[in-house]
């Protein structure tokens, strides 16, 4: 005979007993254990799709709206063989079949080449011939297409000249290509390559980089490498710094011979300030700009001369008022020198806005149409422009008038091309023309005196590839990251889970506790053996030990059909959490591990909880001392929080509806909570009071109330559990929101607006502009406010990733005025409109930004005041302060910057891809359809805004379903609860139900005492946990914008009513059945 | 003297709460080695609280308990429980065995609380008493097994298997029948005399009170 012994023979003569123990311990290791094997999953899950996506791509060589030589790729490794690399041209595009019935936007159209079956370990890639294509399985799907399809594609022009520069066309936009489909690719096969952080694989198709660099009129031309190496991103920066060369950064070298001249031009027309600066550095360089006026007009006489190009003059040959007209444009306005001259020019304001500028000037000198003078080259090349074979075929991005176009127009275009026919100083024209997307137009060097040794020296020392925007990551680690630090399913289902785990942790104790109430003769024995009361305990404990152990593994096994159970749901009903079918489940021993400690330890507590306080109450019991009468300091301490618990909330409500105007529904919780614990003592000091009263009016329904006080442990614990679920069955329902009551509303989550549209193709120009609108054929009255984009990782809570740079959105602030609402915003900021503060520099060189309050604390794990970083084109960092939240808008996965700092920081960023409409809501329909016809080689995608809000919200309402189906499973469990202390107080009291019986009273009578009892117990704890539900949820149910409806709520309520009336019912007729009373008596 | 109570006050609920009810009103009570006393009395006349005091299961509110010249009152929980386990045994009037031991090992338990499991010795004591009540072929049974006689005769060997120098009994006969009944009475005062053990019995029965050396009755909260 041994302790142990004794623990083993108790366990196993208890074994149903514990076992029904063991089972509330099994459901709370497999709602605890599953979730923590669900959240490996679905982090492991997107550690896969990391790979998924990427390939063998570790590292990212990349730049935005820039394009490099693709044989940068091949140099890179052959500066270290230890590098593997693919230059990828990656352009989106929109992909139509079936005569444009299928349409799919924002497709990633994607250049390969054959280094590319690196990347993909496979060799399908491999021969993509002409218009060949290969494309991925959920494209196929849209559009309905297989191998051996045709489809249309219509793919973003790409064009080394910014699409917003100055002169540059923006007739086409995008480029078609017919093509075939060579493969429809899997997931292994790549066919969900991404280079964004998101577990959403995006629509793809490739094709081969020739083709698609012939299709948008480039040479070998990339503006991706994909590297695959074991090598530091150091490492990898440094290849590509010793790669770049001077053509990276799309400058152009060549000899004028008219000149004697070596000219440095670029592709981009208006070079960079870093790369003027070096060449400026570099002997005898004389730096040019050369601009498109729309007229030189001689003031006196009004004469003007259309349309011509003017160019500087370096060095000190003209002050910054004077002005050189040619021979050619003195006679067209007869100008002498002395006279005034008036340059008409274009300032090409964002969004192609139009800024006529004006500058005069005093005629210095005229000169000859000969040698320099006559330098035809100093126009720079200008795609449409500089290559009109005619001035009336010119495409300059800006409106000609062809009627101010004489025939000695056409001539000297003919015989002079775009030779400068006046100059002005090299200071002046930078006053009037440098823009943000550069300074000079070339730089000039005398022939003579230009080293190109030299040049590519200073070339490689000054500029490194941070200067040309260019990006090197080491994207396979960051998407590791990513992936890890996503959102936490782990504690997300622990969360959601948190009823049951309570219900099944009380259930635990609950049943511990009767097992001992069943076994106190055995406590008093060993305590009157001389035990200690801890070794007793010891005993109970270690017992208790081993229930929780067996119903640890019991639970362990359970979890993974929990966790597949909910994972099947995942993929189907609650897919909008995950958006993506790539779950794989994984078990780590560790978790199983960690899941069955806590549980045990969880149960443990639970049990030795149970295990004190009866021992204490033993204690009790042996001095005569009744539950109730606990040290008066507790008493005490119970009833002022009681008070408290009452008053406060009272406060609250009332201070919340009639003084605030502004409902918050944190505190409105907080009392909600508050009330329940307040109502919760209450009701337990009427239980008290109840016990404590000395005379009754005898009747059964007060037997059946006195009943309650037999034991008001078990009374209590009955009410808590039902009071408790219902709270948060209730108040969970009452979140749901419905987006549609309130979106009209501009201070709601769409601001107002009828539509959110995207493009694939940037719309360059301002919607609002009625002459634009009138070209387009746009007749419907409506207003858009349109965003400027930098790429980024989708931030919305539709991306379970954590993200540190989601897409960077520029608007107007003042367009915005007045809109949406703010849940958090940064001291000192205005607090009414926030908006107006993003135009703001602030003092610690940070750029004021705004985004939406869930993706700043959800996606981003930040908090406002805190900045975010980026490289900007210019390959400074760029941080972003977070200054205001907004309340669920959207603008979910966005962070949102002025236009001002937005073309600061991104010149080349050209056009609108986001845009937000308003308008009549009357109108809507006609409004939408014109936009999607106009729009529609665009890729133009638009969705209501509320529509696109509900989508965001799925996710929350989808989190809100779990934790009502959780929550339902919990109210069952605590049903179960209910149905075991409700079997064992029956069996208790067989004997007064046998002489209840025996003295007269009929089953009937019996069986409402007993169901009188127990519905009484439902009913307080539905009753408290509802009205402290609604009272906790009142903003929910008095907001247009939520769902909440007293029916809704009403049905819950009803349903954990029934449920709770069934198990009572079935219980106490089972308990009454006439057979079964005779046999306890006999045996009494 | 082996055992003496000083003054003892002893009542039900709150002191000074008017259902406050005092049970033993400054009891004074002394007892001997080798004693053999009945305490008899009404129902609810307080003498199962005094037997608790006695077995310190309870503290007095007043006055003191002494044992062996040792004040009990003033020992801690974890003190009288050892005390407990050396000096008393308990017999009650249900036998209160524990349904998932055998006989043996229901008599043994008394001797874990010194040691996490027995010595042989011990087991040859306890075997030894067996042997002597007369259930030596029960004991591998359970007690469901056994007859409600064979459980007390149990118990009693149960509450001596630490050879304590007081038996404190607890109308050990009250839920025997009449032939059980007075085994056990010839039984427990055979043990007593031959182990020299002190023997204390709360009793309604007269067979059992009139065969102790000494009847006291309770009345009023004092023993006469």
């Amino acid at each position: 005979m041994t302790r142990l012994n004794y623990i083993f023979k108790s366990f196993f003569h208890y074994l149903k007993a514990n076992m029904l123990v063991a089972l509330g311990v099994a459901i709370s290791t497999m709602v605890l254990a599953g979730s923590l094997i669900i959240g490996d999953s679905v982090r492991y899950s997107l550690e896969q799709s990391t790979f998924f996506r990427l390939g063998e791509t570790t590292h990212l060589v990349a730049v935005k709206e820039r394009y490099f030589r693709q044989e940068m790729a091949v140099e890179m490794q052959n500066e270290n063989p230890g590098i593997e690399a693919a230059p990828v041209l990656l352009l989106e595009g929109v992909a139509i079949a079936d005569g444009g019935q299928q349409r799919v936007n924002r497709v990633q159209v994607i250049g390969v080449d054959n280094n590319f079956s690196r990347i993909a370990s496979d060799t399908l890639y491999n021969n993509l011939e002409g218009n060949e294509i290969v494309i991925s399985r959920n494209l196929s799907e849209r559009l309905q297409v297989e191998a051996g399809d045709n489809i249309l594609v219509r793919i973003k022009k790409a064009s080394l000249v910014p699409l917003n520069a100055p002169f540059v066309s923006d007739e086409q936009t995008s480029v078609s290509l017919r093509a075939t489909i060579k493969k429809v690719l899997t997931r292994d096969e790549l066919g969900r390559f991404s280079l964004k952080n998101s577990q959403s694989a995006p629509y793809n198709l490739f094709l081969s980089l020739e083709q698609l660099n012939d299709l948008m009129d480039f040479s070998s031309k990339a503006n991706h490498i994909l590297v695959s190496t074991e090598l530091s991103n150091e490492e990898v920066t440094e290849a590509v710094d010793l790669s770049l060369t001077p053509v990276d950064a799309s400058l152009v070298l060549k000899k004028i011979e008219k000149t004697g001249e070596v000219e440095i031009s670029t592709d981009r027309v208006f070079m960079e300030p870093k790369v003027a600066q070096t060449l400026e550095q570099l002997p005898k360089a004389k730096p040019l700009i050369s601009y498109f006026v729309n007229g030189i007009e001689r003031t006196r006489t009004g004469s003007e001369t259309p349309y011509s190009f003017v160019s500087s003059l370096e060095g000190s040959q003209l002050t910054d008022n004077e002005i050189i007209l040619t021979q050619w444009a003195a006679n067209d306005l007869d100008a002498n020198p002395g006279d005034t001259i008036r340059l008409k020019y274009l300032e090409i304001g964002p969004l192609r806005k139009l800024i006529d500028r004006e500058a005069e000037f005093v005629l210095k000198e005229i000169v000859p149409m000969t040698r320099q003078w006559a330098d035809s080259t100093r126009m720079p090349f200008i795609p449409g422009l500089s290559d009109a074979g005619h001035c009336r075929e010119w495409e300059a991005g800006v409106p000609i008038d062809l009627d101010a176009i004489r025939d000695k127009d056409e001539d000297y275009w003919d015989e002079w091309k775009g030779t400068p026919k006046a100059y002005v100083s090299l200071n002046k024209a930078l006053e009037m023309w440098e823009n943000r997307f550069g300074v000079y137009t070339a730089v000039r060097f005398p022939a003579d005196a230009f080293d190109e040794a030299n040049y590519m020296s200073a070339f490689s020392e000054n500029i490194r590839p941070g200067d040309l925007g260019m990006a090197i990551e080491p994207i396979r680690e960051q998407g590791l990251q990513a992936a890890r630090n996503g959102t936490d399913f782990s504690g997300l289902f622990l969360g959601l889970s948190f009823f049951i785990l309570a219900a099944s942790v009380i259930l635990t104790a609950l049943l511990f506790r009767l097992n001992l109430e069943t076994r106190s003769s055995e406590v008093g024995l060993l305590g009157a053996l001389g035990f200690q009361q801890k070794k007793v305990r010891s005993f109970f404990l270690l017992e208790g030990i081993v229930i929780a152990f067996v119903g640890a593994i019991i639970g362990l096994a359970l979890s993974v059909f929990y966790t597949s159970g909910v994972f099947r749901i995942l993929n189907t009903l609650w897919f909008e959490i995950v958006r993506t079918n790539v779950l794989l489940i994984k078990i780590y021993p560790a978790t199983l591990v960690l899941g069955l400690v806590i549980s045990i330890v969880v149960s443990l507590g639970a049990i030795f909880i149970s295990l004190r306080r009866y021992q204490n109450r033993q204690t009790a019991e042996l001095q005569k001392r009744t539950g109730q009468q606990l040290k008066k300091s507790t008493r005490l301490i119970l009833d002022i929080t009681m008070y408290i618990s009452l008053i406060i909330p009272v406060i609250i409500f009332l201070w919340q509806l009639f003084q605030s105007g502004n409902l918050n529904t944190i505190l409105f919780f907080l009392s909600g909570g508050l009330l329940l614990v307040g109502l919760l003592l209450v009701f337990r000091k009427i239980l008290f009071r109840l016990e404590a009263r000395k005379t009754h009016t005898l009747s059964l329904q007060n037997v059946a109330r006195l009943n309650l006080t037999r034991n008001t442990g078990r009374s209590l614990t009955i009410v808590i559990l039902f009071a408790l679920g219902t709270f948060l069955v209730v108040s969970t329902g009452s979140y749901k929101l419905d987006l549609f009551a309130n979106a009209q509303d501009q201070s709601s989550g769409t601001g107002g607006f009828l539509y959110f549209a995207e493009t694939t193709m940037p719309v360059l120009y301002d919607l609002n502009d009625e002459e634009r609108r009138a070209e387009e054929g746009i007749y419907e009255d409506f207003n858009a406010v349109q965003f400027r984009q930098v790429e980024g990782d989708d931030a919305s809570c539709l991306n379970l990733n954590r993200i540190s740079q989601p897409a960077i959105l520029g608007v107007n602030p003042e367009n915005l005025s007045g809109r949406f609402s703010f849940a958090t915003h940064m001291k000192g900021f205005d607090t009414d409109d926030p908006w107006k503060a993003l135009n703001q520099q602030l003092d610690d060189g940070s750029i004021p930004a705004i985004a939406d309050q869930t993706v700043i604390q959800w996606g981003l794990g930040k908090k406002v005041g805190d900045e975010l970083l980026y490289q900007n084109e210019k390959g400074d960092t760029l941080r972003l302060k977070l200054i205001a939240g907004t309340t669920p808008s959207v603008f979910q996965g966005y962070v949102i910057i002025s236009n001002k700092h937005f073309l600061e920081n991104y010149p080349s960023n050209s056009g609108s891809h986001i845009f937000l409409i308003d308008g009549e809501p009357e109108n809507q329909e006609q409004i939408a359809e014109e936009l999607q016809s106009v729009f529609r080689d665009y890729g133009w995608r638009m969705e209501s805004t509320a529509k696109r809000l509900v989508e965001f919200y799925s996710v929350t309402n989808t989190y809100l379903s779990i934790f009502l189906a959780l929550g339902a499973l919990g109210m069952i469990l605590g049903t179960v609860g209910l149905a075991v202390i409700l079997a064992r107080t029956i069996l208790e009291r067989r004997r007064e139900i046998g002489l209840m019986q025996a003295i007269g009273f009929h089953t009937r009578q019996l069986f409402r005492l007993l169901v009188n009892e127990y519905l009484l117990l439902l009913v307080a704890g539905v009753l408290i946990g509802f009205v402290t539900a609604v009272a906790a949820t009142l903003p929910a149910f008095l907001s247009a914008n939520s769902d909440a409806s007293l029916s809704t709520v009403a049905l819950v309520v009803a349903l954990i009513l029934i449920n709770g009336i069934i198990w009572i019912a079935a219980l106490s007729w089972f308990s009454l059945r006439k057979k079964r009373l005779v046999n306890e008596l006999r045996e009494e | 003297m082996l055992l003496q109570l000083q003054n003892i006050t002893k009542g039900y609920g709150e002191p000074g709460k008017h259902s406050y009810r005092q049970v033993l009103k400054t009891l004074n009570f002394g007892v001997e080695k080798g004693d053999k006393i009945a305490i008899v009395g009404p129902s609810g006349s307080g003498k199962t609280t005094l037997l608790n005091l006695i077995g310190a299961l309870d503290s007095p509110e007043e006055g003191k308990v002494f044992f062996n010249e040792k004040d009990l009152t003033s020992y801690s929980k974890s003190e009288l429980a050892g005390f407990r386990n050396k000096n008393l045994g308990f017999i009650f009037q249900l036998h209160h065995l524990l349904p998932q031991l055998t006989l043996l090992e229901n008599v043994l338990l008394p001797l874990l609380p010194q040691s996490n499991s027995v010595s042989g010795e011990q087991k040859e004591w306890a075997e030894h008493l067996i042997k002597k009540v007369g259930i030596w072929e029960q004991r591998n049974q359970k007690p469901s097994q056994m007859s409600g006689g064979e459980c007390q005769r149990t118990a009693v060997v149960r509450a001596m298997v630490n050879k304590p120098e007081l038996l404190l009994a607890d109308e050990p006969t009250g839920a025997l029948d009449e032939e059980n009944a007075k085994a056990l009475t010839e039984l427990l005062i055979k043990l007593s005399d031959e182990e020299g053990i002190t023997l204390i019995t709360v009793t309604h029965a007269a067979d059992l009170a009139d065969q102790m050396d000494k009847k006291y009755t309770l009345k009023n909260g004092k023993l006469v």
